[in-house]
């Protein structure tokens, strides 16, 4: 079975309307955010609906309001066909003559006024005048359901409310709306035209009338010429009409009463011709006409229904369904996992380096000048920027027999293992090993990850604990 | 259409992030993601240890695959064991002799993390190296360069913690130019806005001839759902606003206005704006972390200054009247001018036609409060005007983040607290309408408001 793309949006909407109030849990999400599914924003939303309503099983819920909407349309359906009926029966059954306009009046002009109100209603886009008590009906409904929703809500979790007035705005609100309630009120007046029809020729084909007409302040040429004028189409339709003469001789008193025995099975023939045609020229036709302009337009309207993807809720869906990019793979795996030593963050105490100790910095920072005025130019072995100068520093230190060896490094920097490596091969051959830490001022702030990374590395290079120290440059 | 499905049908592009340890690899993967659960971000070497995949799509095609590489640890050891390597092997190429190394991985066990970002960068079409500024200019980054050059792979330098680093920025630009990398891109992973995405995609363009339109198809993408997302944002605030400027409570006439009143007022405003700050958060996908980036007043999804406390006037500048503080204001009555305007011409004209009742249902309440000597309870201007303020602050600071991490004084200096001229009127017309605070109108007015106010917020312009 095709689902129209309105019966999906309306779908997805019932279902925003439950979740902004009820969220619901979908257990196969990942599913339909899946790249390789191929389908558009609102294909996703509406293959995760239809699983929603699955797996909660809200499809009874969900079509209430459709059906009783059915419900309340057959039961106004029926009443217009009474209305019709009963129309048609005590407009002719009183007496065996009928006043012929009077009738028309009757019958079609109700339908007329109507259909001039609708007219002005959709031309000048006025909702209050399309369709009076229905739209009426259709806009204090979806409110009365809100608050009686509201009102409902802390006992029952799932009621179906939400989706009852989803269902409503979505056909009774905007364009669609607006065609829904024109359909539907074209429907009601064609159900009454019918039956009004029906039952007459009913009674025309079982009974006697007769036809008269009379005026107490128009003129009689008036109607005669009336007559004429709404005869033309009729004559066209093929229907029997009445003549001027016939229509001066139906006139109350206009006719002697012998004579009026003669004429009126003509008379009745072509008034009743009249009579039928006009109803079906002037009221059914028309009606017809603007009914089936309605359903188009209705169709139109459903086919440029759409869903507001700038609500939040669908902003957020869509970055569920449809995420700009995934992520997770892992390709290349960590095959022996990193594992890092607790180490105690404690302040070394400060303590004196001896006199003859010789120092190589590693890769400062560009701030920190090296060596500082503290450090005497004959102890400097100068500082480990690129391979060039471990290489240099390394070759200078070889001459060296067991040296005590001060590497000072930026605090604030976080050690690599390249800087291990060159620390160790710095203080391979050393006598004493010190690492000092230096800090730019004293109100430095140095993190105590950074911290604890510099402690594991004087343990790996085996620094003594309290010949790991810090200094200021300052 | 036949074009866009044969640039569909090139193979995704294969991008390597590499860089040295701790120099914002991962960062810069969760910018482009916009998802700040990848990966792991630390103040410590070796954080990422593995080669992680992430594809970023348009629609439905993917069109990068993000590689995030260990770092670098020890590159001046890996230069020389390959120097090493190159005398004991014969390779025509560079990248033959990183696949000979590659290949011999247990001989040179100290470099598992470094062979992983090898073997990545062999199998991608492009890197991007990225650099700490702040960094000194040692030799280990050279070699990084080095090394990363013998694969053969065009070279995207990705400068990193740009902020306030100016002088570093250029010496870091001219070693790079050193090695002939002249094409470069300056990013910070806070200071992020869709703009600075755009820049990376077009270096990347003119780096990679043969997928450049498959590339435009991304930033066109990217660019859509980002107006897309500005919108929805701007379209909640209006929904915000309109809820506030039109809420009325009805207030029995002898004792006028009680403090109740005012603080029901107060709640409903409140409520209302966190909800919308909510959604706000949620559809930009932020979360308290970046919220703190931005240095927003906001913590844990509130507001850190009540709407209605005196400070938050001040701060946008807005004049203090007596009502000021309590936000309310005693209901307008029928206003027939606004009325009429807000009435419109076909319902004034369906009045005059005889369906009158249509004006008379549309101001019962009015007239049934006038009569009864009721009044309404409103949010006064002052409190609408905050609000709008507060938010259209909030919108940029979501959208452009990161005026606040590159200059920290900018960001209050560069909210305009004007408002647009015809601000007040929209307020008043928003207010004679209750029936919008709820629902939607299709009316032409409605409408015109909302899309006046949604160019407000989101217009780069400074307003009069």
């Amino acid at each position: 079975m095709v689902v129209s793309n309105f019966d999906k949006r309306l779908l997805i909407e019932q279902i925003r309307y439950m979740e902004t109030e009820h969220p619901l849990a979908c257990d196969t999400e990942e599913h339909f955010s899946d790249h390789n599914v191929h389908k558009d924003f609102e294909d996703r939303l509406w293959l995760r609906a239809q699983r929603l309503v699955e797996q909660h099983n809200l499809s009874l819920m969900l079509g209430r309001a459709a059906k009783l909407s059915r419900y309340v349309k057959m039961f106004i359906f029926f009443m217009a066909a009474l209305l019709g009926a009963l129309g048609s029966i005590y407009a002719i059954t009183d007496n065996h003559t009928i006043n012929i306009y009077w009738l028309l009046l009757v019958l079609l002009g109700f339908n007329l006024l109507s259909m001039l109100l609708w007219l002005t209603g959709i031309g000048l886009n006025i909702k209050g005048l399309t369709s009076g008590m229905l739209a009426r009906l259709t806009s204090w409904l979806p409110e009365h359901l809100k608050s009686k929703s509201q009102t409902t809500d802390a006992g029952n979790d799932k009621n179906g409310m939400p989706f009852d007035k989803a269902w409503l705005d979505c056909h009774f609100s905007g364009a669609v709306g607006k065609w829904q309630l024109s359909k539907i009120t074209h429907q009601l007046w064609l159900v009454y035209l019918f039956t009004g029809l029906l039952f007459l020729i009913l009674l025309l084909m079982v009974r006697q009338y007769d036809f008269v007409w009379g005026t107490t302040l128009l003129s009689d040429s008036i109607f005669i010429k009336m007559t004429d004028v709404l005869s033309v189409p009729l004559d066209i339709l093929g229907f029997a009409t009445p003549s001027a003469d016939l229509v001066q001789e139906t006139r109350i008193g206009s006719l002697p009463s012998d004579t009026a025995q003669t004429l009126t099975v003509e008379h009745r023939y072509h008034w009743a011709q009249f009579l039928l045609g006009s109803l079906l020229c002037f009221g059914i036709a028309p009606r017809i006409l603007l009914w089936s302009w309605s359903v188009m337009m209705y169709r139109r309207a459903q086919n440029l229904f759409t869903l507001d993807h700038y609500l939040p809720y669908y902003i957020n869906l869509r970055q569920r369904l449809m995420p700009l990019a995934s992520h997770g793979e892992i390709v290349d795996a960590d095959t022996s996992p990193l594992v890092i030593a607790e180490t105690q963050v404690k302040k070394p105490l400060p303590h004196a380096l001896p006199v003859e100790t010789q120092w190589v910095a590693v890769e400062l920072d560009d701030n920190m000048s090296w060596p500082p005025p503290s450090i005497h130019m004959a102890n400097d072995l100068g500082q480990v920027i690129n391979r060039e100068s471990l290489t240099l520093i390394l070759q200078r230190l070889q001459g060296n027999r067991r040296p005590v060896i001060a590497v000072a490094v930026s605090s604030a920097r976080s050690p690599d293992r390249g800087v291990q490596r060159t620390i160790t091969s710095l203080m391979s051959n050393s006598a004493q090993r010190w690492l000092v830490l230096l800090k730019e001022h004293v109100d430095e702030p140095v993190s105590s990850t950074r911290l604890a990374a510099w402690y594991r590395l004087a343990e790996a290079c085996d620094v003594p604990a309290d010949h790991l120290i810090t200094m200021i440059m300052e | 259409m036949t074009e866009s499905k044969q640039e569909s049908s090139y193979p995704t592009i294969n991008i390597a992030v590499v860089g040295h340890t701790n120099a914002g690899k991962t960062s810069l993967i969760r910018t482009l993601l916009r998802d700040d659960q990848f990966g792991n971000i630390e103040d410590t070497a070796g954080t990422t240890r593995s080669v992680e995949k992430s594809v970023i799509f348009a629609g439905d095609d993917a069109v990068l695959n993000l590689f995030d590489t260990p770092g670098f640890e020890d590159s001046s050891a890996l230069l020389k064991a390959l120097e090493d390597l190159s005398k004991t092997v014969e390779t025509h190429l560079p990248a033959d002799l990183l696949r000979g190394f590659i290949s011999q991985t247990e001989k040179f066990p100290d470099f598992e993390q470094e062979t992983k970002v090898l073997r990545q960068s062999l199998n991608s079409d492009v890197l991007l190296y990225i650099i700490d500024v702040r960094e000194p200019l040692l030799g280990k980054y050279s070699d990084e360069v080095e090394i990363l050059s013998m694969a053969g792979k065009p070279i995207l330098p990705v400068f990193n913690f740009i902020a306030g680093n100016d002088e570093s920025l250029k010496r870091w630009r001219e070693q790079m130019a050193r090695f002939n990398l002249h094409a470069a891109l300056e990013f910070d992973t806070v200071a992020f806005d869709f703009e600075a995405e755009k820049r990376l995609y077009q270096k990347l363009q003119s780096l990679l001839e043969r997928h450049y339109g498959t590339l435009q198809t991304l930033i066109d993408y990217r660019q859509e759902v980002w107006k897309g997302l500005v919108h929805a944002g701007a379209q909640r605030i209006f929904q915000l606003l309109t809820q506030v400027a039109c809420y009325r409570r009805e207030v029995a006439g002898k004792d006028g206005i009680s403090d109740a009143d005012v603080t029901s007022m107060q709640d409903f405003v409140r409520e209302a704006e966190q909800l919308a700050l909510r959604d706000l958060l949620t559809i930009f996908a932020f979360t308290q972390r970046d919220v703190d980036l931005q240095q927003l007043a906001v913590r844990d999804g509130q507001w850190e200054l009540d709407i209605f406390s005196p400070r938050a006037l001040k701060d946008f500048s807005l004049n203090t009247g007596a009502t000021a503080l309590k936000g309310a204001a005693a209901g307008a009555g029928i206003d027939l001018m606004v009325g009429g305007m807000s009435l419109g011409a076909a319902t004034m004209l369906g009045a005059a036609l005889g369906a009158g009742w249509a004006t008379l249902r549309r101001y019962k309440h009015e007239l049934v409060a006038a009569w009864q000597g009721h009044k309404w309870l409103c949010a006064d201007d002052g409190t609408v005007s905050l609000l709008y303020l507060r938010q259209r602050k909030l919108l940029r600071t979501l959208t452009q983040r990161g005026h606040a991490a590159q200059n920290k004084i900018q960001l209050s200096d560069n909210v305009e607290h004007a408002l647009p001229k015809r601000w007040h009127k929209v307020v008043k017309v928003l207010r004679q309408n209750p029936e919008w605070q709820h629902n939607k109108s299709s009316g032409l007015e409605y409408q015109q408001i909302q899309t006046d106010v949604i160019n407000w917020l989101t217009s780069d312009e400074k307003v009069a």
